[in-house]
This record gives structure tokens, C-alpha cells and sequence, in this order.
């Protein structure tokens, strides 16, 4: 049984190379989040004038900030909002989007017009100047702000994908079958129709991770990220900001932080597009996504 | 026009005057609103443990009225009396009751099940729902239905594309048989299958329908596989019903000029019998906007001045023979020949569209003579 199971992962590796090393740095991210504590060489608080924005050394194996914090250990916490940020924020965003899209699609009518114009505006508003509102409104930046600003446009997507499914769905045959048994509304959706929806949405929702953590990072780049903390370390996107300054000096402290917002995102793509893939073979070998 | 009288009993379903259109898409600039008008004033009744056929080509609005007098689609006008109650008028609650007794059997035995439920579920959901049977009951009334569309009950654990066209429209049969119902619109419910298994599966409604005192509504475009199953015929063209009446009488005495057409277009099996075909010209007009009069009138070999002008209304030829046309209504003073033409076709007709009896040894010997000597 093991052996088959091995087997078969060889055989998928062999197939989609790049699903596994998606995997193995989306793994790493997970791993680096959880074990930051024993993990970091630092402590992201400690602040050490005399090591200001020294080069990498064995001690420091990127270097130190303008602060003198051990950037290898920052980098690590950063994991840490990337992945609370992306998973928070698809999560609300996807239950949103599927809660008011299903209903949109399985009733027609004015629901549907009321929620598909609604995401409409959604598309249209510039995602960044929607969270710099809400930022500011909630005067405290904190992960739970940065969600809370990344979920406010990010169901429109969701919705619009599920609605569409939900028109396709309804129309079959075993979805009107249902109805002339008279089942209950909900339990039609529920157990009929959003099964089938699964595969398309479990795609979105996988590169939805990745596009909240490039969307955090650009508000923590603007300075409006959740601030720092000693569970939460400093968002990738502050760090990129902060080394920024300094690039001409110590290209390295900007280039860290770039390189790990680069990987996460690319790492979480490649496991999106093998997840689509495996789930919709009609997009075999198409390029580009959601 | 069959009456209480004749039955005794009231009917079990009673479609009064339904309509359905399909509002079209506006275009930006147009201000009149088109409509699509698919089912358009109909009226029928269905007997308990009877089987009422509608018949008509693909596209005369069979299937919508079906779905619409189950209220899958909302009429647009009408009325359906369902043992007396106004099915239109109830709650929702109310009609998720009432479609415990009222049951469809789809056309297409592939889409009509969802992939991704065992059998067990397909059929036994509704039972659940409705609180007829859960857990080891709903199990065992699962594999006895199984049992009775001729299935093994070990089926019950399997997904339905292990299964073959046939066996899956038996699956459909069994969901509508879940719920106990007295009524079953049987919407194009063999077309779908090649004819060996057609037979089958009409064999078995018809045993079931014995066995459970159903009542069909059997909607097909085939007249032989209506003429099999049906006590009672309704003919459609272009949303309207223009000849309904027993089904004996319907192969014996076709009146419609459309229903001619229809019942000389049956294959026979005998090459040798010599018959006269009624070819209609061109196509069936756009249900978006009929033909003025009667709607048959384009494509009506016999059709006259009034049937362009007027619409026709239902006449009673003979008792309980209904027929939408002018020809039979004498108030349109039709020209005699064309009345002459319809009459001759109609008898002839008659001696044509036998049911393929086992041919006698007479029979035999009269269509393949021996030569003699």
C-alpha cells in the first residue's frame, strides 16, 4: 500500500516537476511560520546599534537592517504575516463570494442584480485605495485590518466565479430533478451544486494566496502592513521598503525580502497550476490564470 | 372530450388554458418586448392509472408544457388543477409537499443522474428529505426498488457512470418511484435509448404503472411508442394542442391535417404495403411569431382563405374527438375539395396505419403471392 502510494507520487513528480518544488517551498513557508521561534537565529525585536546594516557574515548569513536586526531571522517571521495574510483573506473572501455568488445564481432575479453589481464596483475601485480607507479607518494597522481591507474587493472574484458555475449548474438536468422531488432550496445548492463548484474554486482560492501576499506586501511597502510585533515579526513588504532606502549600499537587504516574496508567490502558482490541471483537464496546458 | 362521466371519478390533473412564454432579450433599441411563445393555451385532463400522450416534433412545446404543469417553470397563464388543488396557487412549503405525488422521468439518462452521488443517494435522498425513510430503512427501500425497475440491489453502492444508458434510465425510473407518486410526467423517457432497450423500459412502466396505480403524462415524438402506452392522445403544433382524443381513435380517425401527416410518416415494417405519404413543405414557423390564423396553415396541404385570417377554435368532430381545424367547422364554409381530400386520407389512413399485428398465413400469402403452376 505505501509502496503504491510512493509509486504513484514518483509518477506525478515525473509528470509535474514544478507542482513539487511549488509544494516543497509552500511546505518550507508552513514550516517556517509555525517554527519561527526555534528557528530564527535572532530574536526580531533585538535591536543592536553596532550591527546597523552590516554585510552578511557567518553570524548574520544576510546581514543585518538599519536597525541592526538580523535580517535571516526577520525574513522567517515574515512568513508568518504572508501566510496569515493570504490564508485569512482567501478564506473570508472566498466564504463571502460563495455564500452571496450561490445565492445570486440559484435565485436570479434582483438578489443577482443587487450582488454581480456590487462586485462589479468591486472590479472597477482600485483594490489599493479601497485598503488605504479601511486602513485608515481602522487607524491601527494590524493583520487583521490588512484582511479585512484585502477581503472588502476580493470576494467579487469568488462570487462571480461561483455564480457563473451555479447558472451552468442549475440548468442540469439532475439539478431539476432534484427540484421536482422537492428538495429544499439549500440542500440542492449545498449537496447538488456546489460540489461541482469545488474544482474551480479550489484553483482561485490557491493563487488567491499568492495574490494577497504580493497584495500585502505592497501595502506594507506603502507602509500600511499590520506594524511590527514579537508573534508577527516585520511583513516581507516593510522590510523591502525599509532596504529599499539603502539599495545603492546594501542591495541585499532589499533583494532578501524581494527574493522570499518572489518564492512564496511563485512557489504557491506552481502548485495552482497543477492543481488546475488535475482538476480541469480542458485547461490542459493553457497558459496564465485568474 | 372525456368527461366525468366516462370515468366516473375526477381527473387526477386538469391543465386549463396553460400558457408559457419566454420573454426574449430586449436589444438596446427596441422598445417592444418578443416573447417566445412555447406553450400556448392548452387544456387537457389525466385519469388516475391512465396514460395521457403528447405528441408533437421537437420544438412544438411538449417538454415545456410538461415542466411547466410541475411547475419546474413558472406559467405565464393558466390554471392546473392537481386532485383538486390549484398548483400554481401553493406556498412553497405546500408544493414541496405536493410534488411527492407528482414525479418526472427525464430524457436524457446521462445528465439526469449527478455524477458524483452513489445510487443509494440518488434515489433515497428525496425519501430522506420528505421523512419517508432514513438509515436502515431508506437502504432497504432503496434496494427494493431497485429490485422493481429490474436492477440488482447491490447497485445501490455504485456511481452512475458505471452504468449503461438503459440501466440508468431504470435509476431514474426508481427516484421517481421513491416518493410513492400518482402521477409521473414521462418527458421523451426512451428516446434517448435504442429500441431493444426501449421496449424494456416501456414494458416496465407499464408493469409499474399496474402495480402502483400511476397515472402518465408521456411526452414523445415517436407515435408508435405513444400508441403502445397511451389511453389518450393530444397532438401539438406550435404550442397548441390541434387534435387530442383515445388513442384508438386517434390511429383510426386521424382528423388534423397535421395529424394525417404525422401518422403517415410512421415506418412500416411491410415494404409491400402501398401507402401515400403526406410530405409537409418547409419547416415548423418560429414559436416567436406564429403565423396568423391557424398556425398550420403554411405548411397545410389543404389550408384555405379563412385559415389564414382566423384562428381556428376546438370543434368536437365526433364525442371526445377534439380538433382545432376549419375544415370541420362549418361556419368557414371549407371548399368541398378540400374537405373531400382530408376525408379520403383519413380513411385511407386508417387501413394504412395498422398496428403491426403477427401477420396470418393468409395475410402472408396475399402480400408475397406464389406463383402458381
Amino acid at each position: 500500500m505505501a509502496r503504491g502510494r510512493l509509486q504513484s507520487l514518483k509518477r506525478f513528480a515525473r509528470r509535474r516537476p514544478l507542482a513539487i518544488v511549488g509544494g516543497a517551498i509552500l511546505a518550507l513557508l508552513v514550516f517556517f511560520a509555525l517554527a519561527a521561534d526555534w528557528l530564527a537565529p535572532g530574536d526580531p525585536t533585538l535591536v543592536e546599534v553596532r550591527l546597523q546594516l552590516c554585510e552578511p557574515s557567518s553570524q548574520h548569513l544576510l546581514g543585518c537592517d538599519e536597525n541592526g536586526r538580523d535580517v535571516l531571522t526577520l525574513i522567517i517571521y515574515g512568513s508568518r504575516v504572508a501566510l496569515a495574510v493570504g490564508l485569512t483573506s482567501v478564506l473570508v473572501s472566498m466564504t463571502c463570494g460563495v455564500l452571496l455568488g450561490a445565492t445570486a445564481g440559484f435565485f436570479r432575479g434582483w438578489t443577482d442584480e443587487v450582488v454581480m453589481r456590487v462586485a462589479d464596483i468591486c472590479f472597477a475601485f482600485p483594490g489599493i485605495l479601497l485598503a488605504i480607507l479601511i486602513i485608515f479607518l481602522t487607524q491601527n494597522p494590524s493583520v487583521m485590518s490588512v484582511v479585512l481591507a484585502l477581503s472588502a474587493t476580493g470576494w467579487a472574484s469568488y462570487a462571480r466565479l461561483v455564480r457563473g458555475e451555479v447558472l451552468r449548474e442549475r440548468e442540469l438536468t439532475y439539478v431539476e430533478a432534484a427540484r421536482a422531488l422537492g428538495l429544499p432550496s439549500r440542500r440542492i445548492v449545498v449537496r447538488y451544486i456546489l460540489p461541482n463548484v469545488m474544482a474551480p474554486l479550489s484553483v482561485q482560492a490557491t493563487f488567491g494566496v499568492a495574490g494577497a501576499i504580493l497584495a500585502e506586501s505592497s501595502l506594507s511597502f506603502l507602509g500600511l502592513g499590520p506594524s511590527m510585533s514579537a508573534f508577527w515579526g516585520v511583513s516581507w513588504g516593510a522590510l523591502l521598503d525599509q532596504g529599499a532606502s539603502y539599495f545603492l549600499l546594501t542591495p541585499h537587504l532589499a533583494i532578501a525580502p524581494g527574493v522570499a516574496i518572489m518564492l512564496a508567490v511563485l512557489g504557491i502558482n506552481f502548485v495552482g497550476d497543477a492543481l488546475r490541471d488535475e482538476l480541469d483537464p480542458r485547461l490542459r496546458g493553457q497558459i496564465g490564470g485568474p | 372530450m372525456s368527461s366525468i362521466n366516462d370515468h366516473g371519478a375526477p381527473p387526477l390533473l386538469e391543465v386549463k388554458n396553460l400558457k408559457k412564454y419566454f420573454p426574449l432579450k430586449r436589444g438596446l433599441f427596441s422598445r417592444q418586448r418578443r416573447f417566445v411563445k412555447a406553450v400556448d393555451d392548452i387544456s387537457f385532463k389525466v385519469y388516475a392509472n391512465q396514460t395521457v400522450g403528447l405528441v408533437g416534433e421537437s420544438g412544438c412545446g411538449k417538454t415545456t408544457a410538461g415542466r411547466t404543469l410541475l411547475r419546474l417553470l413558472e406559467p405565464t397563464a393558466g390554471e392546473v388543477l392537481f386532485k383538486g388543488k390549484k398548483i400554481f396557487e401553493l406556498s412553497r412549503g405546500e408544493m414541496r409537499q405536493t410534488r411527492r405525488d407528482m414525479q418526472i422521468i427525464f430524457q436524457d439518462p446521462f445528465s439526469s443522474l449527478n455524477p458524483r452521488m452513489t445510487v443509494e443517494n440518488i434515489i433515497g435522498d428525496a425519501a430522506s428529505v420528505h421523512g419517508i425513510a432514513r438509515g436502515q430503512e431508506r437502504r432497504i427501500l432503496v434496494r427494493g426498488l431497485l429490485e422493481k425497475v429490474g436492477l440488482q440491489p447491490s447497485y445501490a453502492n455504485r456511481y452512475p457512470h458505471e452504468f449503461s444508458g438503459g440501466q440508468r434510465q431504470r435509476i431514474g425510473i426508481a427516484r421517481a418511484l421513491a416518493l410513492n407518486p400518482d402521477f409521473i410526467v414521462c418527458d421523451e423517457a426512451v428516446s434517448a435509448l435504442d429500441v431493444s432497450v426501449q421496449a424494456q423500459v416501456l414494458n416496465l412502466l407499464e408493469d409499474l404503472q399496474q402495480e402502483f396505480d400511476l397515472a402518465f403524462l408521456f411526452i414523445a415524438h415517436d407515435l408508435s411508442v405513444v400508441r403502445h402506452l397511451s389511453d389518450w392522445v393530444c397532438v401539438m403544433y406550435l404550442g397548441q394542442i390541434v387534435e387530442a382524443t383515445s388513442c384508438d381513435d386517434l390511429f383510426d380517425e386521424p382528423f388534423h391535417p397535421y395529424t394525417q401527416a404525422l401518422l403517415s410518416a410512421i415506418p412500416q415494417a411491410n415494404p409491400k404495403r402501398v401507402r401515400r405519404r403526406v410530405i409537409l413543405q418547409g419547416d415548423v414557423p418560429s414559436p416567436i411569431d406564429p403565423p396568423d390564423g391557424c398556425r398550420f396553415h403554411t405548411r397545410c396541404p389543404v389550408a384555405f382563405e379563412a385559415c389564414r385570417r382566423a384562428n381556428p377554435v376546438d370543434t368536437e368532430v365526433q364525442p371526445g374527438h377534439r380538433v382545432k381545424c376549419h375544415i370541420y367547422d362549418a361556419a368557414y364554409d371549407p371548399p368541398s375539395q378540400a374537405v373531400d381530400h382530408v376525408r379520403e386520407l383519413c380513411h385511407r389512413l386508417r387501413s394504412d396505419v395498422r398496428p403491426d399485428e403477427p401477420l396470418s398465413p393468409e395475410r402472408v400469402r396475399q402480400l408475397f403471392p406464389q406463383p402458381k403452376g
